[in-house]
């Protein structure tokens, strides 16, 4: 693929300052739980302070900004890890309790817990 | 692949030229890769949840004078059960990825793929190393091998 391998070769300060400017979609999956949702964001190549979470009335957005995985010297020869960070988006239709929600990254997946908001969650009414 | 910067030809087609090496690298896991790459999904991995696609996680391939750089996104996965093979000069990346789920039954997904590297590693003295879910494996190359200067006397 010399097409590519001379690409790579070419690249100017100005073409990786541009990587900034190429976001990801990340997978991620969600699991409910009885009194939280359980977001997993599957980030290869993010550390933990590569993420960035932002809580905004009912948006959550996450950024992932991924080391230079690449040396200097190397040269490619095929690639399909895209050179880009990951941005998520996503609406939350239950109130949660923003003060209790709990983050953590291994292996590159992010680990979100929403704990649904005491007002959201369903209750028994008892009949008098 | 790098679809965003190949260039137009002067009439005005696109022409490119992809080398398909092995089973992995087929045309229609190129086309999922690039409908991923448009659309931001990033089905390839987790992607085996569902349909058991032994293609499953991306790989980069890169060389310098001295070693072959292997690169595989590999989030989620204990660095225990992750197998490496390196038969002639294909490197075979395989193994399991384990979650529990809430009711605290485990579930694994087996995973593998195998790229050509080239035939002159020193196979013994490869290395690998997990970081945030990227697998780098270096693979030194024989010295009588590299390239080398020749003083004419």
């Amino acid at each position: 693929m010399s097409e590519q391998v001379t690409l790579h070769e070419n690249k100017t300060p100005e073409a990786r300052a541009q990587r900034a400017q190429r976001y990801l979609k990340p997978h991620y999956e969600v699991q409910e739980q009885k009194e939280a949702y359980h977001v997993r964001v599957f980030m290869p190549g993010v550390a933990k302070d590569g993420v960035k979470i932002t809580l905004e009335r009912d948006r959550i957005f996450i950024e992932g900004n991924r080391r230079e995985l690449t040396g200097a010297s190397w040269k490619p020869v095929f690639r399909e890890i895209p050179d880009a960070d990951y941005r998520l988006q996503l609406e939350l239709n239950v109130e949660i309790d923003e003060s209790s929600i709990e983050a953590r990254t291994e292996s590159g997946v992010l680990d979100l817990k929403l704990p649904v908001a005491e007002a959201a969650r369903p209750r028994m009414i008892a009949v008098e | 692949m790098h679809w965003k910067e190949c260039k137009p030809m002067k009439g005005g087609i696109n022409m490119r030229l992809i080398k398909y090496d092995n089973l992995y690298n087929d045309a229609l896991s190129e086309l999922d890769r690039f409908f991923d790459r448009t659309f931001g999904s990033f089905p390839a991995f987790p992607g085996m949840l569902t349909r058991e696609d032994p293609r499953g996680f991306r790989v980069d391939l890169n060389q310098d004078p001295d070693n072959y750089y292997v690169l595989a996104e590999l989030p989620g996965v204990d660095k225990k059960d992750i197998n490496i093979e390196l038969e002639n000069a294909v490197l075979t990346i395989s193994g399991e990825r384990k979650s529990r789920r809430e009711d605290g039954a485990e579930t694994a997904i087996h995973f593998s793929r195998s790229i050509t590297v080239g035939d002159d590693v020193v196979a013994d003295k490869v290395k690998a190393k997990l970081d945030n879910g990227i697998l780098t494996v270096t693979l030194p190359k024989r010295e009588e091998r590299k390239p080398r200067m020749i003083s004419v006397s």
